[in-house]
């Protein structure tokens, strides 16, 4: 099932770590990763997302 | 070749002001060895951590961004690296201008 993340295109392109409340977006109850099948995200955004979101779980943000 | 960096760093909570300063002014001594000035910094105050870190359950989250030559950001992670201040640290290329504010610092937690 796609999911509709109400996410503006401005915001997808300046994504980093630091946006923690976008990549929680990103992320189900557990705190995984949702899949890009789901998201329905180009290649290039996806891998950036889940760079940063690692980037993030490495300082402890979310 | 000179490219933006930015770095966030995490600092024990606990510290005493005097310890404070040491560690500030220690940093901003290692960029004007380097001949390297700090173009943005922001303080984003005392976090709760998602998960501990060296049994610390809050950290103070200090961020520099500057610009320097590619071989600076080696030499600022081997000073880091062995502080013992400082919790975690991350040095990553950045995407944004010089001086633009991040979304941490208006956040509460």
């Amino acid at each position: 099932m796609k999911k509709n993340l109400n996410i503006s295109q401005d915001e997808l392109l300046k994504i980093d770590y630091k946006y923690t409340h976008l990549l929680k977006k990103f992320t189900n109850e557990n705190g995984k990763i949702i899949p890009q099948r789901v998201t329905n995200m180009p290649r290039s955004t996806h891998s950036r997302i889940t760079k940063s979101i690692k980037q993030a779980r490495f300082l402890s943000l979310i | 070749m000179t490219n933006i960096y930015e770095t966030t760093i995490i600092v024990k909570p606990d510290l005493a002001n005097d310890q404070m300063k040491n560690l500030t002014s220690s940093i901003d001594q290692f960029f004007t060895e380097n001949s390297i000035s700090i173009g943005y910094r922001e303080d984003w105050g005392i976090k709760n951590l998602k998960f501990s870190i060296k049994k610390y359950s809050k950290g103070s989250f200090k961020f520099i961004r500057f610009i320097s030559n590619t071989d600076f950001p080696k030499k600022l992670d081997g000073f880091l690296k062995f502080n013992n201040d400082c919790l975690r640290f991350l040095i990553t290329k950045s995407t944004n201008e010089l001086e633009e504010t991040t979304p941490q610092i208006n956040k509460d937690n």
